[in-house]
Protein backbone atom coordinates (compact mmCIF):
# COMPACT_ATOMS: atom_id res chain seq x y z
CA UNK A 1 0.00 0.00 0.00
CA UNK A 2 1.66 3.24 -1.13
CA UNK A 3 0.58 6.75 -0.27
CA UNK A 4 -0.01 9.18 -3.12
CA UNK A 5 2.76 11.82 -2.95
CA UNK A 6 1.94 14.05 0.01
CA UNK A 7 4.17 16.86 -1.31
CA UNK A 8 1.76 17.61 -4.14
CA UNK A 9 -0.56 20.59 -3.81
CA UNK A 10 -4.33 20.28 -3.63
CA UNK A 11 -5.59 19.21 -7.08
CA UNK A 12 -6.92 21.82 -9.47
CA UNK A 13 -9.76 19.50 -10.46
CA UNK A 14 -11.18 16.35 -8.96
CA UNK A 15 -13.91 14.10 -10.32
CA UNK A 16 -15.35 11.15 -8.42
CA UNK A 17 -17.87 8.46 -9.25
CA UNK A 18 -18.91 5.90 -6.56
CA UNK A 19 -19.18 2.98 -9.00
CA UNK A 20 -21.96 0.48 -9.40
CA UNK A 21 -23.34 -2.62 -7.72
CA UNK A 22 -22.64 -5.95 -9.45
CA UNK A 23 -25.93 -7.00 -10.99
CA UNK A 24 -27.53 -8.24 -14.12
CA UNK A 25 -30.77 -6.87 -15.48
CA UNK A 26 -33.29 -8.81 -17.54
CA UNK A 27 -36.25 -7.21 -19.22
CA UNK A 28 -39.07 -9.40 -20.39
CA UNK A 29 -41.03 -8.76 -23.50
CA UNK A 30 -43.87 -7.31 -21.44
CA UNK A 31 -41.44 -4.78 -19.91
CA UNK A 32 -41.10 -6.46 -16.55
CA UNK A 33 -37.55 -6.15 -15.21
CA UNK A 34 -35.78 -8.75 -13.13
CA UNK A 35 -32.55 -7.75 -11.41
CA UNK A 36 -30.15 -10.27 -10.01
CA UNK A 37 -27.75 -8.70 -7.52
CA UNK A 38 -24.52 -10.66 -7.16
CA UNK A 39 -23.01 -8.74 -4.26
CA UNK A 40 -23.81 -6.05 -1.71
CA UNK A 41 -20.72 -3.91 -2.26
CA UNK A 42 -20.38 -1.32 -4.98
CA UNK A 43 -17.24 -1.48 -7.03
CA UNK A 44 -15.52 0.33 -9.87
CA UNK A 45 -15.45 3.73 -8.18
CA UNK A 46 -13.39 6.21 -10.20
CA UNK A 47 -11.38 9.23 -9.15
CA UNK A 48 -9.79 11.61 -11.69
CA UNK A 49 -7.34 14.27 -10.59
CA UNK A 50 -6.00 17.25 -12.51
CA UNK A 51 -3.00 19.28 -11.43
CA UNK A 52 -2.57 22.47 -13.46
CA UNK A 53 0.65 24.43 -13.75
CA UNK A 54 2.70 22.49 -11.21
CA UNK A 55 6.47 22.28 -11.30
CA UNK A 56 8.17 19.54 -13.28
CA UNK A 57 9.60 18.20 -10.00
CA UNK A 58 6.06 17.80 -8.64
CA UNK A 59 4.92 16.17 -11.88
CA UNK A 60 7.83 13.74 -11.64
CA UNK A 61 6.64 12.59 -8.20
CA UNK A 62 3.35 11.47 -9.77
CA UNK A 63 5.22 9.53 -12.45
CA UNK A 64 7.45 7.96 -9.81
CA UNK A 65 4.39 7.00 -7.79
CA UNK A 66 2.84 5.37 -10.86
CA UNK A 67 6.03 3.38 -11.47
CA UNK A 68 6.42 2.34 -7.83
CA UNK A 69 2.77 1.31 -7.46
CA UNK A 70 2.11 -0.42 -10.75
CA UNK A 71 5.44 -2.21 -11.07
CA UNK A 72 4.48 -4.43 -8.13
CA UNK A 73 0.68 -4.26 -8.52
CA UNK A 74 0.32 -2.26 -5.32
CA UNK A 75 -2.52 0.07 -4.39
CA UNK A 76 -2.62 3.80 -3.68
CA UNK A 77 -4.01 5.51 -0.59
CA UNK A 78 -5.07 9.12 -0.29
CA UNK A 79 -5.32 9.34 3.49
CA UNK A 80 -3.48 12.36 4.89
CA UNK A 81 -2.69 13.74 1.42
CA UNK A 82 -3.79 16.94 -0.25
CA UNK A 83 -5.85 14.93 -2.75
CA UNK A 84 -8.88 14.94 -0.44
CA UNK A 85 -8.68 18.59 0.65
CA UNK A 86 -11.18 21.18 -0.44
CA UNK A 87 -14.11 18.89 0.45
CA UNK A 88 -15.94 18.35 3.71
CA UNK A 89 -15.26 15.27 5.82
CA UNK A 90 -18.22 13.30 4.44
CA UNK A 91 -17.00 13.69 0.88
CA UNK A 92 -13.43 12.99 1.97
CA UNK A 93 -14.51 9.59 3.31
CA UNK A 94 -15.70 8.69 -0.20
CA UNK A 95 -12.41 9.79 -1.74
CA UNK A 96 -10.54 7.59 0.70
CA UNK A 97 -13.01 4.72 0.17
CA UNK A 98 -13.71 1.72 2.38
CA UNK A 99 -10.79 -0.54 3.30
CA UNK A 100 -11.98 -3.41 1.08
CA UNK A 101 -11.88 -1.17 -2.00
CA UNK A 102 -8.37 -0.56 -3.30
CA UNK A 103 -7.44 2.41 -5.44
CA UNK A 104 -5.26 1.57 -8.40
CA UNK A 105 -4.11 3.62 -11.35
CA UNK A 106 -6.71 3.24 -14.12
CA UNK A 107 -4.03 4.10 -16.65
CA UNK A 108 -0.74 5.98 -16.97
CA UNK A 109 -0.75 9.65 -15.94
CA UNK A 110 -0.62 12.25 -18.71
CA UNK A 111 1.90 15.08 -18.47
CA UNK A 112 1.59 18.18 -20.66
CA UNK A 113 4.46 20.67 -20.64
CA UNK A 114 3.11 24.23 -20.83
CA UNK A 115 6.08 26.41 -19.91
CA UNK A 116 9.74 25.70 -19.05
CA UNK A 117 9.57 23.83 -15.76
CA UNK A 118 5.77 23.92 -15.58
CA UNK A 119 3.42 21.05 -16.47
CA UNK A 120 -0.21 19.99 -16.35
CA UNK A 121 -0.79 16.44 -15.10
CA UNK A 122 -3.92 14.32 -15.14
CA UNK A 123 -4.23 10.93 -13.51
CA UNK A 124 -7.15 8.62 -12.90
CA UNK A 125 -7.81 5.81 -10.47
CA UNK A 126 -10.29 2.97 -10.18
CA UNK A 127 -11.29 1.29 -6.92
CA UNK A 128 -11.29 -2.46 -7.16
CA UNK A 129 -12.53 -5.30 -5.00
CA UNK A 130 -9.72 -7.79 -5.00
CA UNK A 131 -10.47 -11.51 -4.93
CA UNK A 132 -9.58 -13.11 -1.60
CA UNK A 133 -6.25 -14.89 -1.65
CA UNK B 1 13.61 66.01 -11.66
CA UNK B 2 12.50 66.50 -15.25
CA UNK B 3 9.58 65.77 -17.49
CA UNK B 4 10.03 64.70 -21.10
CA UNK B 5 8.00 65.32 -24.21
CA UNK B 6 8.00 64.37 -27.85
CA UNK B 7 11.03 66.52 -28.58
CA UNK B 8 13.07 64.19 -26.37
CA UNK B 9 12.05 61.01 -28.18
CA UNK B 10 14.18 59.25 -30.76
CA UNK B 11 13.83 56.04 -32.76
CA UNK B 12 16.80 54.05 -34.02
CA UNK B 13 16.36 51.47 -36.77
CA UNK B 14 19.15 48.90 -37.00
CA UNK B 15 21.44 51.28 -35.15
CA UNK B 16 20.74 54.36 -37.28
CA UNK B 17 18.72 57.28 -35.96
CA UNK B 18 15.46 57.55 -37.84
CA UNK B 19 14.56 60.92 -39.28
CA UNK B 20 11.12 62.54 -39.02
CA UNK B 21 9.60 60.29 -36.40
CA UNK B 22 6.25 61.59 -35.17
CA UNK B 23 5.66 59.06 -32.43
CA UNK B 24 6.68 55.72 -30.99
CA UNK B 25 5.09 53.46 -28.44
CA UNK B 26 5.59 50.06 -26.94
CA UNK B 27 3.71 47.80 -24.56
CA UNK B 28 4.57 44.65 -22.73
CA UNK B 29 2.31 41.99 -21.34
CA UNK B 30 2.86 39.16 -18.90
CA UNK B 31 0.80 36.03 -19.35
CA UNK B 32 -0.13 34.15 -16.20
CA UNK B 33 -0.71 30.47 -15.47
CA UNK B 34 -3.44 29.78 -12.96
CA UNK B 35 -2.54 27.63 -9.99
CA UNK B 36 -5.81 27.96 -8.09
CA UNK B 37 -6.65 24.66 -6.41
CA UNK B 38 -9.75 23.21 -4.79
CA UNK B 39 -8.93 24.46 -1.32
CA UNK B 40 -8.29 28.06 -2.33
CA UNK B 41 -10.58 31.03 -1.78
CA UNK B 42 -8.56 33.37 -3.95
CA UNK B 43 -7.01 32.95 -7.37
CA UNK B 44 -3.29 32.17 -7.38
CA UNK B 45 -0.98 32.44 -10.36
CA UNK B 46 2.58 31.94 -11.55
CA UNK B 47 4.27 33.74 -14.39
CA UNK B 48 3.90 32.61 -17.98
CA UNK B 49 5.48 34.13 -21.07
CA UNK B 50 6.09 37.81 -21.66
CA UNK B 51 5.44 39.56 -24.97
CA UNK B 52 6.15 43.00 -26.37
CA UNK B 53 4.67 45.02 -29.19
CA UNK B 54 4.66 48.59 -30.34
CA UNK B 55 4.01 51.07 -33.05
CA UNK B 56 5.50 54.17 -34.60
CA UNK B 57 4.51 56.88 -37.01
CA UNK B 58 7.13 58.29 -39.37
CA UNK B 59 6.89 60.88 -42.11
CA UNK B 60 7.76 59.47 -45.53
CA UNK B 61 10.95 61.50 -45.97
CA UNK B 62 13.80 61.36 -48.44
CA UNK B 63 16.94 63.49 -48.21
CA UNK B 64 16.95 63.68 -52.02
CA UNK B 65 14.94 62.23 -54.87
CA UNK B 66 14.98 58.44 -55.06
CA UNK B 67 17.28 58.30 -52.04
CA UNK B 68 14.86 56.24 -50.00
CA UNK B 69 14.49 56.71 -46.28
CA UNK B 70 13.50 55.09 -43.03
CA UNK B 71 9.99 54.24 -44.16
CA UNK B 72 11.38 52.66 -47.32
CA UNK B 73 13.78 50.62 -45.21
CA UNK B 74 11.00 49.39 -42.94
CA UNK B 75 8.76 48.57 -45.88
CA UNK B 76 11.58 46.59 -47.45
CA UNK B 77 11.75 44.46 -44.32
CA UNK B 78 8.18 43.27 -44.45
CA UNK B 79 7.04 43.64 -48.05
CA UNK B 80 9.04 41.56 -50.52
CA UNK B 81 8.42 41.64 -54.25
CA UNK B 82 7.84 38.34 -56.00
CA UNK B 83 9.27 37.28 -59.37
CA UNK B 84 5.98 37.77 -61.16
CA UNK B 85 2.22 37.63 -60.86
CA UNK B 86 1.05 34.76 -58.69
CA UNK B 87 4.46 34.20 -57.08
CA UNK B 88 3.72 32.61 -53.73
CA UNK B 89 7.32 32.03 -52.68
CA UNK B 90 8.89 35.47 -52.24
CA UNK B 91 11.68 36.15 -49.75
CA UNK B 92 10.98 35.91 -46.02
CA UNK B 93 10.49 39.10 -44.03
CA UNK B 94 13.51 40.50 -42.22
CA UNK B 95 13.83 41.54 -38.60
CA UNK B 96 14.41 45.11 -37.48
CA UNK B 97 16.35 46.19 -34.41
CA UNK B 98 14.33 49.06 -32.95
CA UNK B 99 15.72 51.25 -30.19
CA UNK B 100 13.21 53.54 -28.49
CA UNK B 101 15.11 56.32 -26.76
CA UNK B 102 14.46 59.28 -24.50
CA UNK B 103 17.14 61.96 -24.60
CA UNK B 104 17.55 62.92 -20.94
CA UNK B 105 20.85 64.74 -21.10
CA UNK B 106 22.94 61.76 -20.04
CA UNK B 107 25.57 60.28 -22.34
CA UNK B 108 23.40 57.40 -23.53
CA UNK B 109 19.92 58.57 -22.65
CA UNK B 110 17.21 56.17 -21.57
CA UNK B 111 16.30 53.45 -24.04
CA UNK B 112 14.86 50.03 -24.68
CA UNK B 113 15.81 47.93 -27.69
CA UNK B 114 13.82 45.15 -29.33
CA UNK B 115 14.57 42.75 -32.14
CA UNK B 116 11.30 42.93 -33.97
CA UNK B 117 9.27 41.74 -36.89
CA UNK B 118 7.25 44.45 -38.55
CA UNK B 119 3.66 43.20 -38.41
CA UNK B 120 1.99 46.05 -40.24
CA UNK B 121 2.64 49.13 -42.30
CA UNK B 122 0.02 51.48 -43.64
CA UNK B 123 0.45 54.60 -45.72
CA UNK B 124 -2.17 56.97 -47.04
CA UNK B 125 -1.66 59.79 -49.54
CA UNK B 126 -4.33 62.47 -49.25
CA UNK B 127 -4.82 66.09 -50.23
CA UNK B 128 -3.71 68.48 -47.50
CA UNK B 129 -1.74 65.90 -45.55
CA UNK B 130 1.94 65.11 -45.31
CA UNK B 131 2.62 61.56 -46.37
CA UNK B 132 3.40 59.38 -43.35
CA UNK B 133 3.49 55.72 -42.44
CA UNK B 134 2.11 53.88 -39.41
CA UNK B 135 4.06 50.80 -38.50
CA UNK B 136 3.33 48.13 -35.93
CA UNK B 137 5.71 45.52 -34.66
CA UNK B 138 6.10 42.62 -32.27
CA UNK B 139 9.28 41.71 -30.46
CA UNK B 140 11.08 38.45 -31.10
CA UNK B 141 12.13 37.41 -27.64
CA UNK B 142 13.10 39.61 -24.73
CA UNK B 143 14.40 43.17 -25.25
CA UNK B 144 18.10 43.15 -26.07
CA UNK B 145 18.68 46.27 -23.94
CA UNK B 146 16.62 47.73 -21.12
CA UNK B 147 17.70 51.05 -19.68
CA UNK B 148 14.52 53.08 -19.70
Amino acid sequence: MASFPSSLPVPTTRSYSPGTYPQAEFEAQNGVKTIIRYGKNRTGATLSLGFSNITDAQAATILSSYEAVNSVWDEVTFNNTNVIKGADSTMQSFFIERTELKWRYAGPPTVQSVYPGISNVSCSFVACLDAPI
Amino acid sequence: MAFYSGKDGQLFIDGDKAAKVQSWSFSSSQAVLETTSLEDTDRTIVQGVRSYSGSARLFYYQASAAAGGDVSDLIAKCIKAGSGAGDGTATDSSSALLKLKIVDGSANGRFITFSTLITGISMNSAVGEVLSADISWESNGAPTEVSI
